[in-house]
């Protein structure tokens, strides 16, 4: 069958070469021969490189020659072949050469047509997992943590206005801090990257049981989880008594409570004993707290969410929600500013937060407990907390419980000194009638400046609160105006309907979709069964809504063959994508997450394949916030920023990368928003894709001032050259966009972030940086060493070579020159900037001797020259720009049938002054977005 | 045991929503699927167990092969941690594998160690991965077990900055990774979770689902979906495994075994309750302490095997390449970069990298003595099982795949003779996997791309 395939596809192309216009195939033909065929010989000639190229181009199949044509282009065009010591093209020929291998490589190779690509199968990456969720459940969170969300706000971004504001605020929270989800305990392992590519891509992922485990078990969580009808909005359209944003009827209205407590009390096993004189050991109170929390009437407060905050001495107030539903709350009123921190020097009870007096040295001070106006707290009746022992220091604490009548009951605690060796647990417990107003702690007589405790554990007063979890099933009506006006708008006349009917509504949009009715069958059927078995309406939708999300169809971004992919009579292997698929593809690529009911709608009405109202969804959908993930997801990957978050600079070299407490307040985060924040504004003003590489404007805050030696005197604001504020000098959260101020920078390259990820600890690494431009800048990554060998930099016998000397002498190994002419002239480029990416003149001892030549380029003597060479290419990192995001885009490698479509993108996108929703529209708009290659066992029967 | 003392990961979901929820549950009791229900000792020959635990970028090589051959072998500065148990060990030298161009040296080293494919194939990507050694020996002894093979890694970095042929060494086939599990807590729930009647009706819906949607997929898409179908199967299976384990609960009282079996250690996480029997608890997550966590995640190894739930497992315990630097707590005072280190010169960077390898024999050594302590049949658990504990790189200096460090522990009842050091001369570390394979009882007379076995460690 293969056979009898090529053979008609080889028809075809000559077929068409007889009707188009000639090709100078023959002139192409005979170059290659000339410059590539004495060393790139007839396959039994062991040609260089495995490679032969002395086939018939002109007249064979695009589809046999097209990788190897490819290879070809690539080289040429990188000025890699031929090598430097043979023959050389003239210009025009180069150009005969590129030009011919582009004819040939636009070569229907498919079924008459060019070949579409076909992606493997792939699932949702966690970002879009989390993301998919948050749209079709309406949830305001995500629903576990995972590490690719940014630790940044977001509030700067707004698209709509098309314009980036020239001061923004942009907090961030430390990486790898706890933030809001619905599932606290939750989570999924991550997505591995694809070799030169990104994490969305079918043929880098596996999924065996285990991780489908995973995906059934979250799914129940989420689909019973307790508050899912009051914290996903979209939850109105399918539960007739669902209500956004409010409690479940017999529970006290509540604002968000600061905190949340759990029964997790000393649970890093490390409490060594229970004080003299306590009212329980720990292990009875663990019993008791486990109790009271299950009936909503206790808790455990560690302080784990407020991780790095201070409440006021002086009207501050923790407020904290108890209970498994969490329904209740009371407030901690502290006397004395109050910290929740982590110290390096203490081992927690539990989690990796402490409670700590704030100011250095008051080491005496009082919570007092009292009710909140969100309902009913009794008091507390039985208080204990964990008395952290810390290293270094000693000496005795006493606690003093008040009770309601103002009498009290005191514990004193002698604690040794030792991180975590002598952490003590005391309990109090409220005479009958009573309640714990207050709890004194006072560590005047002890040597260290700083009070620590953890595990505030609590059991009320309260009525247990037995109510089931999931909530009653019967409508209640409780007509209370929304806080805010909805974000989505919501159909809530569907949850009055049918189970079927909301079934299919809410299938509809999970599976992103039109539904057949043998497949709500499947669901419907399940709803029905539970019934059966005694559930309530409620419930068994839960059911429902926990197998669709475990479903493939939910799981995986499909391409489904298409009903009237038909070429002439017969099923083509090429499909234009069904409307809801091209909705999918677009959302995924602008949003990382499900199309939204407009896209839906336009979809569902069959317009999409009108490339003007594609062209205009694009447009719109780019002025939508979520466009924010083609920053935070593609930017990201793209640069391979993450990396960033991980690097460690030597503490030694470059104390400068490290502040506050630990050491942990890192450069990383603002490195990391400096990039991101260029790639936003030229996403939010539509520039230039270019001013990647130069940009006249930077942004920058506090922290990047200290690193670039500059205050804010000496910066100019970027809108109107005025001067900052006096006070931008003091906010890391506050960035300002300014003119360009140093000559030295400009663009990614030289960016801090770029120049740190791609460094070692201790110093610099002039391949990684060379590596990374190929890769990064142009999309040419060079091919992994035929041979095994030793790092290039790490010579036997060379330490007395300055670290490009070591290179170079690599280099004269003609076959590691092949590639290493092309990674290490950038490198060496970048030389000028340390392993934390600063301004240097001296490596050690050494002049740092910056110059080199680019292959076919240009030849550079510094880091501006090398920079202003890398201006003139813009058309190349155009091209490989483009080559990322397509490649994004459709979530798979890049194939050789794919230049005809690249090249033309790159065209438009040049036409209009390099506009990045220039680019993004004609990806969207291009042939491999809007088709696709499905192979079916049909199709190849019938070719 | 009672309920509440096994704490509940999620505070805001109640019992009812969990068991709902959860795939397979960890709901309580669960002390009776501690006992080995299906393969009873008794009646059957005690079975066989395999693990392999990996290191990466290899070792120093001077500091950790011996040179004398035989049981005379002289203890070496990095194996000493296991000198305890050198009559049960074997330790190899000149076995290789040879590297294919074209794919990162690294990668390699890692992915292809347990399926180094001849060099003629390169069936996924250029990289000659193809159903590993574990997995082709869990589908011959692992096909009554609640798993057929557990597969663990502590690679622990969230950067996600190298692909999945870094970090996998199980391989279901070409290109189709068996996904890790790196959370302890997880690990703990997948053994000895109650299976959850409700999640059948859930597989049922979510398999018609597939079925529907191979329909209208193309051929390539049909395979990978196929891994999705593959999956559901896996999870019925074991469900219904687990269900024969929590109703054969009849004679574990008699038993009191379990609770003796693994004595209490100041490294394993333990609550101060002293009514507990369970021989682990389930555990809050991923301990910070680097040591503490690989010695969890091996005492789940351990307890798995000894309970019968698996009977193959493999541990990564980091990943190659992946230069983020981590701590090793209690080996050095601030964070190391295992692979820089590898490439940096001196002998500073020498001393700390045989610090590193010193402490994972010293890890593999807790399981080795774990498993010794507990007692299988007619003997130790060591004595029925056959642990390797190696790297897929030789010097990572140079990235070779020559000298190939591997130490074997166990004598795989009987089946393997111990105490040597084993010289080879540029052989095919494939020639030790179809020794492994046939002595797991699998008929073939080859492996990837072995030429012949090596009858030297049969007994």
């Amino acid at each position: 069958m293969k056979f009898h395939r090529q053979q008609s596809c080889l028809l075809l192309t000559v077929l068409l070469l007889a009707v188009s216009v000639p090709l100078p195939a023959d002139e192409t033909t005979n170059l290659i021969r000339q410059y590539c065929a004495d060393c790139h010989g007839a396959p039994d000639e062991s040609p260089e490189g495995g490679l032969s190229l002395t086939a018939d181009f002109g007249s064979a199949s695009v589809r046999e020659t097209g990788p190897t044509l490819k290879r070809v282009l690539d080289a040429i065009e990188a000025f890699d072949m031929p090598p430097a010591d043979s023959e050389q093209p003239t210009v025009a020929q180069r150009k005969q050469l590129t030009e011919g291998i582009r004819q040939w490589l636009a070569m229907p190779s498919l079924d008459g047509q060019r070949d579409p690509g076909r992606p493997v199968l792939r699932r949702l990456t966690r970002l879009e997992y989390n993301n998919t969720l948050r749209d079709l459940l309406g949830l305001e969170t995500d629903v576990f943590m995972f590490s690719e969300r940014l630790p940044f706000e977001r509030n700067h971004y707004q698209p709509e206005s098309r314009k980036m504001p020239d001061r923004l605020t942009m907090a961030a929270r430390e990486y790898g801090a706890k933030y809001p989800v619905l599932l606290r305990e939750a989570g999924m392992p991550g997505d591995s990257r694809a070799e030169y590519g990104f994490s969305n891509r079918g043929d880098a992922q596996s999924l065996s049981a285990v991780r489908l485990q995973q995906y059934v078990r979250l799914a129940g969580e989420i689909a019973f989880h307790p508050e899912l009808l009051s914290r996903a909005e979209r939850m109105e359209e399918l539960f007739p008594h669902a209500r956004f944003r409010q409690t479940a009827p017999g529970a006290s209205p509540r604002s968000k409570p600061l905190a949340s407590s759990n029964t997790q009390l000393a649970t890093n096993d490390n409490v060594s004993r229970t004080a003299d004189g306590s009212a329980f050991n720990l292990e009875q109170f663990r019993e008791r707290v486990d109790a009271a929390f299950a009936e909503d009437r206790g808790g455990v407060f560690g302080g784990e969410e407020l991780r790095n905050t201070k409440i006021a001495g002086k009207g501050g107030l923790v407020r904290v929600a108890y209970g498994k539903n969490a329904i209740r709350t009371f407030a901690i009123n502290p006397n004395e500013d109050w910290w929740f921190a982590p110290f390096a020097t203490a081992n927690e009870s539990s989690g990796d937060t402490l409670l700590a007096n704030y100011k250095k040295g008051q080491r005496k001070y009082e919570l007092t407990f009292q009710s909140t106006s969100e309902g009913e707290f009794a008091g507390i009746s039985e208080l204990g907390v964990v008395l952290l022992s810390r290293h270094g220091q000693e000496g005795t604490i006493l606690l003093q419980a008040t009770y309601g009548n103002d009498t009290s009951h005191q514990l004193t605690v002698t604690l040794k000194s030792g991180a975590g060796a002598d952490n003590t647990f005391a309990a109090f417990a409220a005479p009958k009638g009573l309640f714990i107003k207050r709890l004194l702690i006072d560590g005047s007589k002890f040597s260290g400046d700083y009070v620590l405790i953890d595990d505030l554990a609590f059991i009320t007063g309260d009525k247990p609160n037995l109510q089931p979890l999931v909530q009653a099933e019967e409508p209640v009506v409780v007509a209370i105006p929304k806080v805010e006006a909805p974000r989505a708008k919501l159909n809530r006349n569907i949850a009055t309907q049918s189970a079927e009917k909301r079934l299919t509504h809410f299938l509809r949009r999970a599976f992103r979709r039109n539904i057949q009715q043998e497949e709500v069958a499947v669901y419907h059927n399940l709803y029905r069964g539970e019934i059966e078995s005694g559930a309530g309406d409620e419930s068994a939708m839960r059911s429902a809504i926990q197998a669709i999300l475990a479903s493939p169809s939910f799981l995986f971004a499909t391409y489904r063959r298409h009903p009237a992919a038909v070429n002439g009579d017969r099923m083509s292997p090429i499909h234009r994508l069904s409307d809801y698929d091209l909705a999918s593809r677009l959302s995924y690529f602008l949003w990382s997450s499900m199309p939204d009911d407009e896209l839906f709608e336009v979809a569902a009405q069959g317009r999409l394949q009108d490339e003007k109202v594609l062209e205009a969804q694009v447009r719109r959908m780019l002025r939508d916030k979520r466009s924010i993930e083609l920053s935070e997801n593609f930017f990201v990957q793209w640069l391979r920023l993450p990396e960033l978050w991980t690097a460690q600079p030597d503490e030694r070299q470059f104390p400068v990368f490290y502040s506050g407490p630990l050491g942990k307040r890192t450069l990383a985060q603002d490195m990391f928003g400096e990039v991101l924040l260029q790639f936003q504004t030229i996403l939010v003003e539509n520039r230039p894709v270019t001013e990647l590489l130069d940009a006249d404007y930077q942004f920058i805050n506090s922290k990047m001032m200290q690193y670039y030696g500059r205050d804010v005197t000496e910066l100019k604001k970027f809108a109107d050259g005025g001067e900052l504020f006096a006070d931008d000098q003091q906010s890391d959260r506050v960035w300002n966009r300014v003119k360009k101020f140093d000559s030295q920078r400009g663009g990614l390259v030289t960016s801090p972030a770029v120049l740190t990820l791609t460094s070692f600890p201790h110093r610099t690494s002039s391949i990684r940086r060379g590596v990374w431009i190929l890769d990064t800048v142009f999309n040419r990554h060079p091919p992994a060493p035929k041979v095994a060998v030793a790092d290039i930099d790490e010579q036997e016998g060379a330490t007395e070579l300055t670290l490009r000397e070591k290179v170079e002498r690599h280099r004269e190994n003609a076959a590691c020159a092949v590639c290493h002419n092309r990674i290490d002239p950038p490198g060496f480029a970048l030389e000028n900037f340390d392993a934390i990416g600063r301004w240097r003149d001296q490596d050690g001892d050494g002049v740092i001797d910056s110059s080199g030549a680019l292959p076919g380029i240009g030849e550079f003597h510094t880091p501006e020259e090398f920079r202003a060479l890398l201006m003139t290419q813009e058309r190349r990192f155009v091209q490989g720009f483009a080559e990322h995001l397509l490649s994004y885009a459709l979530g798979r490698k890049l194939e050789y049938f794919d230049v005809p479509a690249v090249d033309r993108i790159v065209d438009r996108t040049v036409k209009d002054d390099y506009r990045i929703s220039r680019l993004i529209l004609e990806i969207a708009k291009s042939y491999p977005f809007r088709n696709v290659h499905v192979s079916t066992n049909e199709s190849e029967h019938e070719e | 045991m009672k309920n509440k003392s096994v704490s509940f990961g999620n505070r805001s979901l109640s019992r009812r929503a969990l068991l709902r929820g959860a795939g397979v549950a960890f709901a309580l009791p669960w002390l009776e699927a501690m006992r080995p229900a299906i393969a009873k000792p008794t009646t059957r020959a005690t079975p066989k167990r395999f693990a392999w635990i990996y290191i990466p970028n290899g070792v120093v090589q001077e500091a950790w092969h011996p040179q004398k051959t035989g049981v005379d072998w002289e203890m070496t500065h990095s194996l000493e941690p296991l000198a305890p148990f050198r009559k049960h060990l074997n330790v190899f030298t000149g076995l290789d594998r040879e590297f294919r161009g074209g794919t990162g040296v690294h990668a390699q080293a890692g992915c292809c160690w347990l399926s180094s494919s001849p060099p003629t194939e390169a069936l996924d990507g250029g990289f000659p991965v193809n159903t590993s050694l574990d997995q082709m020996i869990a589908r011959q002894i692992g096909k009554d077990t609640l798993l057929p093979s557990l597969e663990l890694s502590c690679n622990d970095h969230t950067n996600q900055k190298e692909t999945r042929y870094f970090e996998n060494i199980s391989w279901y086939g070409p290109g189709y990774a068996a996904s890790v599990q790196k959370n302890p807590r997880d690990v703990f729930d997948r053994l000895f979770g109650k299976p959850d009647p409700r999640v059948r009706s859930v597989l049922d819906a979510v398999l018609t689902d597939a079925r529907n949607l191979e329909r209208s997929l193309g051929g390539a898409d049909k395979a990978k979906l196929g891994e999705y179908l593959d999956s559901v199967r896996e999870i019925e299976k074991q469900i219904q495994k687990a269900e024969q384990h929590f109703t054969a609960k009849n004679s574990f009282k008699t038993e009191r075994r379990i609770g003796g079996i693994l004595p209490p250690d100041p490294t394993v996480p333990r609550r101060q309750d002293a009514a507990s029997t369970s021989p682990i608890r389930r555990p809050n997550g991923k301990p910070e302490d680097r040591g503490e966590y690989l010695r969890l995640m091996m005492d789940l190894m351990a307890i798995a095997f000894q309970q019968d739930l698996t009977r193959v497992a493999t541990l990564v315990i980091d990943p190659e390449r992946w230069d983020t630097p981590r701590i090793y707590h209690g080996v050095f005072d601030n964070a190391q970069n295992h692979h820089v280190l590898t490439h940096t010169k001196g002998e500073e960077a020498k001393e700390k990298l045989k610090k590193i390898d010193r402490f994972h024999v010293s890890q593999f050594a807790y399981l080795v003595r774990r498993l010794s302590e507990i007692s299988d049949g007619e003997g130790s658990l060591l004595d029925h099982s056959l642990l390797t504990f190696g790297s897929g790189m030789g010097n990572g200096t140079v990235h070779d795949y020559n000298d190939l460090p591997i130490v074997t522990a166990g004598g795989l009842g009987g089946a393997i003779e111990t105490g040597r050091h084993h010289r080879f001369d540029k052989t095919p570390v494939a020639n030790l996997w179809l020794t492994f394979a046939q002595s797991a009882g699998i008929e073939t007379g080859a492996f990837a791309d072995s030429t012949a076995t090596v009858p030297e460690v049969v007994a």
